[in-house]
């Protein structure tokens, strides 16, 4: 079948070299096997003469025997070299979709979907590389083989040469015939794959919930029905699949039987010998065998061609960031980020703006706070900061630079951020503190560690800094992940550190010390703070009021809490809260 | 587990074999069917080439008969190959993808029934690994192992009859070949090999696991433009794969290309048998083309069980990691089936309690209780067991000593189907699933009406936003999930332990990430609308824990009462 695919194709750089490769030592071993057919064919022949010549026997062994060994030898260089393309391709496409997952930045997969992500990086890949390793090389092959075979064939019956020239020639759209409804059907099993999939993981993650709530048996009923769905779509596929296969066969039987009659004949008629006639049937046996490992490879090749539409998607999501280093540079030239008139929706519910107009001035060396309620577009501020999302309308400058004249990277080398759950990776303490700074040595890791008070706990590990922090950073509690990534911003070195809800997350002894850190930390550096505990942002030098998406009110706290409205309001209800508990 | 102990397997291949059938015990009418057909299948192959060059030596005059009823013979054969080829494909991927689905679903369960202590020492990316991996996998063990399996005897002893009946010299010469490749060379194979399918697939799966980290951790990578760093990471981890599959490559290359040459050499023994014979004036020359054409389709069932054979090291390996799982302990049992009737009554009796192969105790010697109607409140540092007693008390442990009694009952005589739905939990982190607000929210109440689903909402203070959403309830949380902060999916889960309606209501840091308003109003229904319900919060916040009538302080283990002033 003929699968020409435009993604793999197009990701097959570099790798046509060792796919050419392939294709010699096949054709070296068809050379060999012709050669081994045609000896034994030609012996047997001569065997069953009236007056055998049992002279011949130690040449025609030998040269099978070198026949043979040419069979071999090629074998396992063609082995070494399928190993070497898929090394290739593995290298090559790991490389090209890494990167585009990266590129897609924190929107982007929120858009597709972290399992798309996951599964094109690992299993698509796995699933990719027989395309080149496997089914190209079959391709061309398929091609060349019946030629050469022709050519041996044609000398001892031209009749029987063209015949099984025309069926394997046939034999190629034949099969496109089926074509069509094949790939259908692998792209309604590979949809059913990826919603058991995602079903299942969303089964595992949320499981404690599931089990909490008594849903484990609708939950694994429902399991099973897409399991059934699932299988259903095999099965068709799998009918379609062998019928195609069946055809093939049956073709492919008849041209040998055709030419076994004809072999008759002409034996019959004294056209040709016992030997020709016995070669003839040896190499009809094996005529079609470069287009069963062609029908072969198809079925990898057709899981390849679906994976690649997969993966195909991801390429096509736009991960184009606004760039423009001629952006207009801010009129004020502050000294300090500044948002002038902002507005961000999200594409998906346009009608509701997460912010809406808002102006703010973030002074270099200064502390500033964003309050408000939940929803109230907090966050929003701090993803635009990070530049995590663009903005539909307005400008951001840093240092009178437009945002848009950085590129993200550019960006986030000055301004870097605590989110609320800090992320770990599997992996050191170091190695979890080096992805800030790569060359950091002890002493700046322990410097940092210990500016965000985890520095005696760390010296107290047996480890050190060479403690595993598990998988995901599961072996740390909330505490250790938020104060790690502290210092990983201090380790950063960027000037602007923006703390979105750092510390709702952990208990009050940790939350304290991390306030205490972050209070120190505003003698040196500038800070975006977002918290819903007031108390906490009280010194900040400017606090900015966030209702609906809009900026409702700034100034100190004092000046503030000389106003009616929600800060003085959310104040007074917390000091109750607090009074009630003290 | 030491790395080099993952590398092997943890059952003896033929328990791995046995257990394998086992479970393909429903499907054995289409594993019979397949197995039929690739036996005739190979055997019309012999057919095929024995009954061809019959043919050409009838015409040549150097055996009796008819060339046609030969022809005939090998148009019959050539039929069957086709027609079993196709019922062999079919009958067996049918038979294998339908025990796949229940393998699915029956892994599910596996993993249920250990969590949730499965979902903290294994990775998400390990277990998504076996289930969908691992699981594919085995469809091979089934659908490409067993009719192979049964051709291997039965098709080379077809070809030792033909050539015994020719002459037995024929026998001795095809006989240690066959040996050779059908038994020494694929026992070989799976010998040397044994390890390196276990390789590759663990290769593959610490892959995922980088991959599945760098993608859930997007954010911290690029705040930090950590993203080259972590590229490297990953490349070097697809080395390893590219190592481990290099070795996969090599042993099955030689592994088919080995059989293949002794197949050659097999051929070439024949004719010089063939030749000493008719040297000898014994020979029967059409007997001995006969023979070699026999001898030549004989090996086609071998060639597919040396590749059967690399391919069911994998199957083998994916068999293990799914039967390791299958045969773990839980943590808990079902034991007792009694419903405690509405919670009138919580007891901790001395309970102690360390987390298995953990050294130090969490609980030791604590005591709590509590009665119906009350507000308490547990407080204390992160690790001092604040979590460990709520989890035991839900039972996703049972204490090592002491008892925890419900209206007086041991709770490990309640039924967890009772306890959990008289005992609701707040987590945390709320997990949303990825279906419709409405559902997140009506988890654990699926029959709620949308007016009930509303009104949780709004108790909970989420209606507002909620209804802002283009679609409102109906937005679906894949998309969104990740958009809402915290607090808002905090608030989901609120809603979601409020339309439960349970006795009981453990709350784990229920206002951390809610702001001060929120928080007011949580107080304020759980002060009014959950007047009659008991009410356990877990906080390390005093704001929190102000509304409780006790406040109990983990301290060295055990439950101190907090004096309040």
């Amino acid at each position: 079948m003929l699968l020409l695919d435009k993604t793999l194709l197009r990701l097959s750089k570099g790798l046509w070299g060792w796919i050419v490769a392939i294709v010699i030592v096949r054709f070296a071993q068809l050379i060999g096997v012709t050669l081994f057919a045609e000896v034994i064919g030609t012996f047997l022949g001569n065997l069953a003469s009236p007056h055998p010549d049992t002279t011949k026997l130690a040449a025609a062994a030998s040269a099978a025997a070198a026949a043979s060994l040419l069979t071999l030898v090629t074998r396992l260089a063609q082995g070494e070299l399928q190993y070497r393309t898929t090394a290739s391709a593995r290298v090559h496409l790991r490389e090209v979709i890494f990167d585009k997952v990266l590129a897609l930045d924190v929107g982007g997969i929120e858009k597709i979907g972290p399992v798309s992500a996951i599964t094109s990086s690992a299993d698509a890949v796995e699933q990719m590389q027989t395309y080149y390793s496997l089914y190209l090389p079959s391709l061309i092959f398929s091609v060349i083989a019946p030629v050469y075979l022709f050519f041996h064939l044609a000398p001892m019956s031209l009749s029987i040469a063209v015949l099984l020239l025309v069926v394997s020639v046939v034999l190629l759209p034949l099969n496109n015939l089926f074509r069509h409804q094949i790939e259908a059907l692998r792209r309604r099993y590979w949809v059913s794959v990826e919603d058991m999939t995602a079903y299942f993981l969303d089964s595992v993650r949320g499981l404690t919930s599931i089990k909490l709530f008594d849903r484990d048996a609708d939950r694994s009923q429902t399991l099973q029905s897409k399991a059934r769905r699932l299988s259903a779509d095999i099965n068709e596929f799998m009918r379609i699949n062998f019928s195609s296969h069946f055809v093939n066969e049956a073709l492919m039987y008849l041209a040998i039987t055709i030419a076994l009659v004809i072999v008759c004949f002409d034996l019959a008629a004294a056209r040709i010998n016992v030997g020709s006639g016995l070669t003839i049937l040896l190499l009809a046996y094996g005529y079609f065998a470069s287009i069963r490992q062609l029908m072969d490879a198809t079925h990898d090749a057709l899981t390849a061609v679906s994976a690649a539409t997969k993966v195909e998607d991801i390429f096509a999501v736009d991960t184009s960031r606004a760039y423009n280093p001629q952006a207009p540079t801010d009129p004020e030239a502050y000294d300090g980020i500044r948002l002038e008139h902002v507005s961000f929706s999200y594409p998906e519910s346009k009608n509701r703006m997460a912010l809406n107009n808002v102006s703010l001035r973030v002074p270099r060396g200064k502390t500033i706070a964003l309050v408000g309620l939940s929803g109230c577009g907090k966050s929003t501020v701090a993803a635009l900061l990070a530049r995590f999302i663009d903005p539909t309308a307005g400008n951001l400058y840093i240092d009178g630079q437009n945002y848009l004249s950085l590129t993200p990277e550019e960006l986030r080398y000055h301004v870097a951020m605590v989110p609320q759950t800090v992320s770990l990776f599997t992996g050191s303490i170091r190695e979890n503190l080096q992805i800030a700074a790569p060359n950091a040595n002890d002493e700046k890791l322990y410097e940092a560690l210990d500016e965000a008070a985890l520095g005696d706990w760390v010296r107290s590990l047996p480890d050190k800094l060479d403690t595993a922090v598990g998988d995901a950073g599961s072996r740390l509690s909330g505490g250790q992940r938020q104060k790690m990534g502290i210092a990983r911003v201090l380790l950063s070195q960027a000037k602007y550190l923006i703390f979105d809800e750092s510390t709702s997350s952990v208990d009050e002894a940790s939350e304290q010390e991390i306030w205490h850190c972050i209070r120190k930390l505003s003698r040196t550096r500038t800070l975006v703070i977002i918290s819903h505990r007031l108390s906490t942002i009280r010194w900040a030098d400017c606090i900015y009021v966030l209702e609906h998406g809009c900026v409702t009110a700034r100034g100190t706290h004092e000046e503030l809490m000389q106003h009616e409205g929600l800060y003085q309001q959310l104040v007074a209800e917390q000091a109750k809260l607090e009074g009630a508990a003290a | 587990m030491s790395k080099k102990k993952s590398y092997s397997y943890a059952y003896p291949l033929p328990v791995l074999a046995i257990r394998l059938l086992r479970i393909g015990k429903p499907i054995a009418p289409y594993l019979v069917v397949s197995a039929l057909a690739s036996i005739v299948g190979n055997l019309a192959r012999l057919g095929v080439m024995g009954f061809g060059a019959a043919a050409i030596l009838n015409v040549a005059q150097m055996l009796a008969g008819d060339w046609r009823i030969y022809l005939a013979m090998v148009v019959f054969s050539s039929s069957l190959i086709a027609l079993c080829r196709y019922l062999e494909g079919r009958y067996s991927h049918v038979g294998a993808y339908n025990l796949l689905a229940q393998l699915r679903v029956h892994l599910f369960e596996e993993i249920d029934r250990l969590a949730p202590t499965i979902l903290i020492e294994r990775s998400q990316g390990e277990l998504l690994s076996i289930a969908v991996t691992d699981v594919e996998t085995l469809e091979f063990f089934f659908a490409h192992t067993i009719g192979p399996l049964s051709t291997v005897v039965l098709v080379p002893l077809a070809a030792l009859i033909v050539a015994a009946r020719v002459h037995l010299l024929y026998v001795a010469v095809l006989l240690p070949i066959f040996v050779l490749t059908s038994v020494l060379i694929p026992l070989l194979a799976l010998r040397v090999g044994r390890s390196i399918g276990l390789r590759y697939r663990a290769a593959l799966a610490q892959l995922k696991s980088l991959v599945l980290e760098s993608v859930y951790g997007i954010r911290d990578i690029q705040i930090f433009n950590a993203g080259q760093q972590r590229k490297s990471q990953v490349l070097e981890a697809n080395e390893r794969v590219n190592s481990s599959a290099h070795g996969l490559a090599l042993h099955q290359q030689a592994v088919s290309a080995l059989p293949d040459f002794f197949v050659y050499l097999a051929r070439i023994l024949v004719v010089v048998v063939a030749a000493s014979l008719a040297a000898a004036g014994v020979g029967n020359p059409a007997g001995a083309i006969i023979v070699s054409f026999v001898a030549t389709a004989s090996f086609s069932s071998t060639f597919s069980l040396t590749f059967v054979v690399t391919h069911l090291l994998e199957a083998f390996a994916a068999a293990d990691r799914i039967f390791r799982i299958e045969d773990c302990a839980a943590a808990i049992t079902e034991t007792g089936h009694e419903d405690c009737g509405p919670i009138q009554s919580i007891e901790f009796e001395d309970v102690s309690f360390t987390y298995p192969g953990a050294n130090t105790a969490v609980l030791n010697g604590a005591v709590l209780h509590i009665r119906a109607g009350e507000r308490i409140g547990i407080a204390g540092p992160s690790g001092a067991g604040k979590s460990t007693s709520f989890r035991l008390l839900l039972r996703f442990y049972d204490p090592n000593q002491g008892h925890i009694r419900i209206n007086g009952v041991d709770a490990r005589e309640i039924s967890l189907n009772v306890l959990r739905r008289r005992i609701a939990l707040l987590e945390q982190d709320t997990y949303l699933f990825d279906c419709s607000i409405a559902d997140n929210i009506a988890f654990a109440q699926p029959t709620a009406t949308l007016e009930e689903v509303r009104r949780a909402a709004k108790r909970a203070g989420i209606a507002d936003l909620i209804e802002s959403l283009p679609e409102g309830y109906d937005t679906q949380m894949g998309q969104m999930g990740a958009r809402l902060s915290g607090g808002e999916r905090q608030r989901i889960g609120i809603a979601r332990v409020l339309l439960a309606n349970p006795d009981v209501i453990v709350m784990d840091e229920p206002t951390s990430a809610l702001d001060v308003l929120h928080e007011r109003e949580l107080v304020h229904t759980l002060q009014t609308v959950y007047a009659d319900k008991t009410i356990i919060m877990v906080s390390h916040r005093p704001s929190t824990l102000s509304s409780c009538d006790r406040v109990y302080q983990l301290e060295d283990r055990k439950f101190i009462k907090q004096v309040s002033d």
